[in-house]
């Protein structure tokens, strides 16, 4: 007898929705969050489908947007949680995170 | 950190003649140093083209913030320049440039450049304000535009 398909079990197929994946993290490089630290996380931010968003002081931006991500004006000691949700949201975040631990290479 | 106190009308270029990045930086530089005779044009040209090196400042949206830190200089000047045609200031999504904010910055003023790199973004995310600065028919106008945004915006 062929297993009708309901609304649940349709679900369960899909998989649940997956959540945010964050991070926090602390900008260690001397100048901060300025134009250059945030055009590479930017450059490496597109390259995934997923959403990426960075937060600071609950305040959340598109980490795709090098002007979005100026407005934070993050400084060296702040901390700021990168959140990301989709395909790919652990490899982005792993990323990141090697960028800013990396102090962007300045 | 208030813009408008930083802005002033006689640093504000309404019409770049330059069709490339390095003739806008001399001609960005040529105005701030006829409103700041202390500063030499070659030396502000240079700091801003060093700058360039590290990786253009064009950034999206048509907005450019080429800066640089100079000695000498007690606070931040900055300075508005605008062409009409677009440069092509090999700007991050690849788009051609027409707002330009020049900062040139003290030695020692990270958190300030910070600050105002901060609180400029948030005004420039503003599309409405760039069509306004696009359309403006003077420097008088756009020093307006500018300070009344910066008020605007808590």
């Amino acid at each position: 007898m062929p297993i009708p398909f309901t609304k649940s079990s349709v679900k369960k197929m899909n998989g649940s929705p997956k959540p945010w994946v964050s991070r926090l993290l602390k900008i260690q490089n001397e100048a901060g969050l300025h134009t250059r630290p945030a055009a590479a996380i930017v450059k490496i931010a597109q390259h995934y489908p997923a959403q990426i968003r960075i937060c600071k002081k609950n305040r959340c931006v598109s980490a795709k947007s090098i002007l979005s991500l100026l407005t934070l004006g993050a400084k060296k000691g702040e901390k700021i949680t990168i959140k990301a949700k989709g395909i790919r949201a652990d490899e982005a975040l792993k990323q990141l995170g090697a960028l800013i631990a990396s102090k962007f290479y300045e | 950190m208030n813009l408008a106190q930083t802005l002033s009308e006689d640093l504000i270029l309404p019409v770049l003649h330059s069709k490339n990045k390095v003739d806008c930086l001399m001609e960005c530089a040529e105005v701030i140093a006829h409103s700041h005779p202390e500063l030499k044009k070659d030396e502000i040209a240079d700091v801003l083209l060093e700058r360039e090196k590290l990786g253009s400042t064009g950034i999206q949206d048509g907005i450019a913030i080429p800066h640089g830190k100079f000695r000498g200089l007690d606070h931040t000047l900055i300075l508005f320049a605008r062409s009409l045609e677009g440069i092509d200031f090999q700007a991050f999504d690849n788009q051609p440039t027409y707002l330009f904010f020049v900062l040139l910055a003290p030695e020692n003023a990270t958190s300030e450049h910070l600050k105002l790199l901060a609180r400029l973004s948030r005004l420039l995310k503003n599309s409405k304000l760039r069509e306004e600065l696009l359309k403006a028919k003077d420097a008088h106008t756009l020093y307006q535009i500018l300070c009344e945004e910066d008020e605007r915006l808590p």
